[in-house]
């Protein structure tokens, strides 16, 4: 029989025994989770408090010169739910309703996805099991206002289970404007070719969050800060892009061409000033693109460009000191024979001038200018001027255009090539030949990009001008061609519907039928209508080529192109502020916004009524017509908004 | 009955002798050690847990506030692509013909160029220049400059 005591200490020895045991257990255990499982358990609880999301900036902009934007990112939502979540039959109702409401989905659509909540899963053994669905999508890209309204009605309807997914779409405020130049991204034009600066750094961020999933402040998450692409400024000023497009609706509207495109550039810098075509498309609706509108015709094709060959063979002529503008030639009454092939000016002349070969644009007298040069000068003049070259602009694909080593040329090549007929050209390389005769001779390659600025730091890298190649042996030469070339546009001459009272125009028509490839010779009634030329002749702000395909009811340059010249000319002269050069202005009275506008006559002609005395530099001028700074007060403001409130 | 005795002889021999008295208080001593450690564990252990509440609630507050910031960010970004629309000249003419709006762009003789120039004597001087003829001017686009001085 056991005594107390003993009874003790056995229950001691058994609760010692059972600690005892306990304890084991948990070292044991506690060395199999800590020790032994630590990492595979490590794991999976990190998977649980950590959590993980891609964080991606946002994409460049494309701007004008100016800054005003042409590509943008807006901001846009996706719309999802979680089945699962939706917890009563009365909420998956409402929501429906709402989508019916908000985004025109069907209703009983859209209740049947939202109460189906499970889905069958295929495993790996080709065995099928039903699984809990957490995911359907609602809506995708639903304008920011839309979204934010919508949720504010989840909230106000208590309906849980929906979420929103926040992100970015590519946007082109301006619709249609420069749409073929600025493209997209899997098609052509910057966007895609700029693509790598434009394109944000996506970054993966790990953190720990609570039991709710929200993020801890504490914890060894890494934040990191994502990138945005950087932004891109072209050349093109937005206002004169749009006068150019303005006028080629214009032209599509009168001549029903197949295509029309017009094209600017600064010749000092080589700048694009505005690029337009026309058809074009509207890239934030992409499903009405028709294939005609897609490509950036002005850069991939080529033509044969006529007439407008010859202000550069000429030039050449003059540079090698072959002619003087004097130098006439036997333009054989309009019909000359040469290799059994004929040729035909539209103006018959027996003997002309250089001068007047340009003025009259003599295809024969050209034609043996370009003999007198040889077929070495020839090509060398051509190829100078950047024929066969890519001209810079960085827009791909760029045709070189089809121009022949001088291996290849035949025998009648030498009296084609200067009349603009066996090469072919893009119009950007007309236009950079354009640009060279304005500036002087000095060949410069074309510059779409200004400049890229980094969001973040401000830090702007300019894209280069690069040095001007020069093209002539005689610099004084320059001032010659350009004189020849404004009496195109001068009374007698091809252009004179490309005139702008005021100004010197300097500038050539081209008219070149057509190949007809299946008849194997040139079409009698499609052109290609062009005129390219600059503006202010011997100072020039712009040079500017407009191309016009196929035109109805006329196929010359003189008739089509260069009447939307003058009208896109004579815009952006007012828009640049470029004074006129030798006519008198009189301010004209101001327009009041309630009476109707009529059509202003010209200034040359306002001008010729009030009389200003002249100021001649050896009388003195009088009181008050004197040139002198003169104090002003707010009274002359007041007394001069006042009868002029229009003119400031 | 002898452990009985035992015990109260024990509790007699306790209040009689101070050691067992000394020995007793530094019981409670102890006692009090133990009581003052556990209410600083417990505090140190509710405010941390107060703390850890608080800034949960900062955070989810912060989390709600960084929310708003987003959806303002999106909105500024929304607005200036709209604006940017609304200021491309197609809508531009589109307003005009719309409302009928008899404007049209100046000729270069209507338009005044303004320049301001600083001076040393405290004013800055500013300058209007009007297009007039190349007739009464010897270099053929400034005339009629008038000129106006301000304080800086």
């Amino acid at each position: 029989m056991l005594t107390s005591n003993d009874a003790v200490k056995t229950r001691i020895y058994l609760v010692a025994f059972v600690l005892g045991g306990l304890f084991i257990y948990v070292a044991l255990r506690l060395y199999n989770v800590q020790v032994v499982r630590h990492e595979e358990l490590y794991k999976e609880a990190k998977k649980q408090y950590t959590a993980q999301r891609t964080k991606t900036g946002k994409r460049g902009e494309i701007r004008d010169i100016d800054g005003n934007l042409l590509i943008g990112n807006v901001p846009v939502t996706r719309i999802i739910a979680d089945p699962c979540n939706i917890e009563t039959e009365l909420q998956a109702r409402r929501l429906a309703m709402l989508l019916n409401w908000d985004f025109g989905l069907n209703y009983a659509e859209c209740y049947k996805d939202l109460t189906k909540k499970t889905r069958l899963k295929k495993l790996s053994d080709g065995r099928e099991i039903e699984v809990e669905r957490r995911y359907t999508l609602l809506v995708r890209e639903v304008e920011f206002k839309e979204a934010e309204m919508f949720r504010k009605k989840l909230e106000i309807n208590d309906i849980p289970g929906v979420y929103f997914n926040h992100y970015y779409k590519r946007y082109y405020p301006k619709n249609h404007l420069l749409a073929n130049v600025l493209g997209f991204i899997g098609w052509r034009g910057i966007e895609p070719t700029s693509a790598e600066t434009t394109m944000p750094e996506t970054v993966k961020e790990i953190y720990e969050v609570d039991r709710a999933g929200l993020r801890l402040h504490y914890g060894d998450g890494r934040q990191e800060e994502v990138r945005d692409g950087e932004h891109i400024y072209l050349t093109v000023s937005e206002p004169i892009q749009s006068i150019l497009e303005e006028e080629l609706d214009k032209v599509m509207e009168k001549w029903k061409p197949k295509t029309a495109y017009a094209i600017m550039a600064d010749p000092r810098t080589g700048n694009i000033m505005a690029i337009a075509q026309r058809p074009t498309f509207n890239p934030n609706n992409r499903q009405k693109m028709d294939s005609n509108s897609w490509r950036l015709k002005a850069i991939e094709d080529s033509f044969e460009p006529g007439s407008v060959m010859k202000p550069m063979v000429v030039a050449g002529a003059l540079d090698f000191g072959l002619v003087t503008p004097q130098t006439k030639f036997d333009c054989e009454n309009g019909v000359w024979i040469y290799k059994n092939r004929s040729m035909r000016d539209t103006h018959p002349e027996k003997m002309l001038s250089v001068a007047n070969i340009i003025k009259h644009s003599s295809n024969i007298g050209t034609a043996k200018i370009g003999l007198q040069l040889g077929e070495k000068r020839l090509d060398h003049i051509l190829r100078s001027f950047g024929f066969g070259q890519n001209t810079g602009i960085p827009v791909k694909p760029e045709t070189r255009g089809q121009y022949l080593p001088l291996n290849k040329w035949d025998g009648l090549s030498i009296t084609r090539f200067p009349i603009g007929y066996g090469v072919g050209v893009s119009p950007v390389q007309i236009l950079r030949a354009y640009c060279a005769l304005a500036d002087g001779g000095n060949l410069r390659k074309l510059r779409l990009i200004d400049h890229v600025e980094d969001p973040e730091t401000g830090k702007i890298i300019v894209s280069p001008i690069e040095p001007p190649v020069r093209i002539y042996r005689n610099p004084q030469l320059a001032n010659q061609i350009v004189s020849l070339m404004v009496t195109v546009t001068e009374p007698g001459g091809t252009a004179t519907k490309a005139a702008i009272e005021g100004y010197d125009v300097a500038g050539k028509t081209g008219t070149s039928r057509k190949w007809q490839a299946a008849e194997k010779q040139y079409s009698y009634n499609k052109s290609f209508a062009t005129f390219a030329g600059f503006v202010p002749a011997h100072d020039p702000a712009f040079a500017l080529v407009v191309v016009v395909d196929e035109a109805v009811g006329s196929i010359y340059g003189g008739t089509v192109a260069a009447p939307a010249f003058r009208e896109i000319a004579s815009r952006t002269l007012k828009y640049l502020d470029i004074k006129p050069k030798h006519e008198p202005v009189a301010p004209e009275p101001a327009v009041s916004r309630t009476t109707e506008v009529k059509p202003q006559p010209h200034p040359r002609k306002v001008a010729a009524k009030p009389h200003v005395p002249k100021a001649s530099p050896t009388k003195p001028v009088p009181e008050k017509n004197a040139k002198k700074f003169i104090p002003i007060d707010d009274s002359y403001y007041r007394r001069h908004y006042r009868q002029n409130p229009g003119n400031r | 009955m002898n452990m009985m005795k035992g015990k109260k002889s024990t509790a007699a021999a306790r209040k009689r002798n101070p050691a067992a008295k000394k020995a007793i208080l530094g019981k409670f001593d102890i006692l009090f050690v133990l009581v003052v450690l556990g209410g600083i564990i417990f505090a140190a252990i509710n405010f941390r847990l107060t703390f850890d509440s608080k800034t949960s609630a900062l955070s989810r507050e912060a989390q709600s506030i960084q929310r708003e910031i987003n959806v303002l960010e999106r909105e500024i970004i929304y607005f200036s692509t709209q604006r940017e629309s609304l200021k491309s000249w197609p809508h531009i003419r589109k307003k005009i013909a719309q409302f009928n709006l008899p404007l049209r762009l100046p000729s270069p003789a209507q338009t005044y160029r303004m320049t301001v120039h600083y001076e040393n004597n405290g004013l800055n001087r500013i300058e209007m220049f009007a297009y007039q003829t190349a007739d009464n001017s010897s270099n053929g686009s400034q005339f009629g400059s008038k000129t106006r001085y301000v304080n800086q």
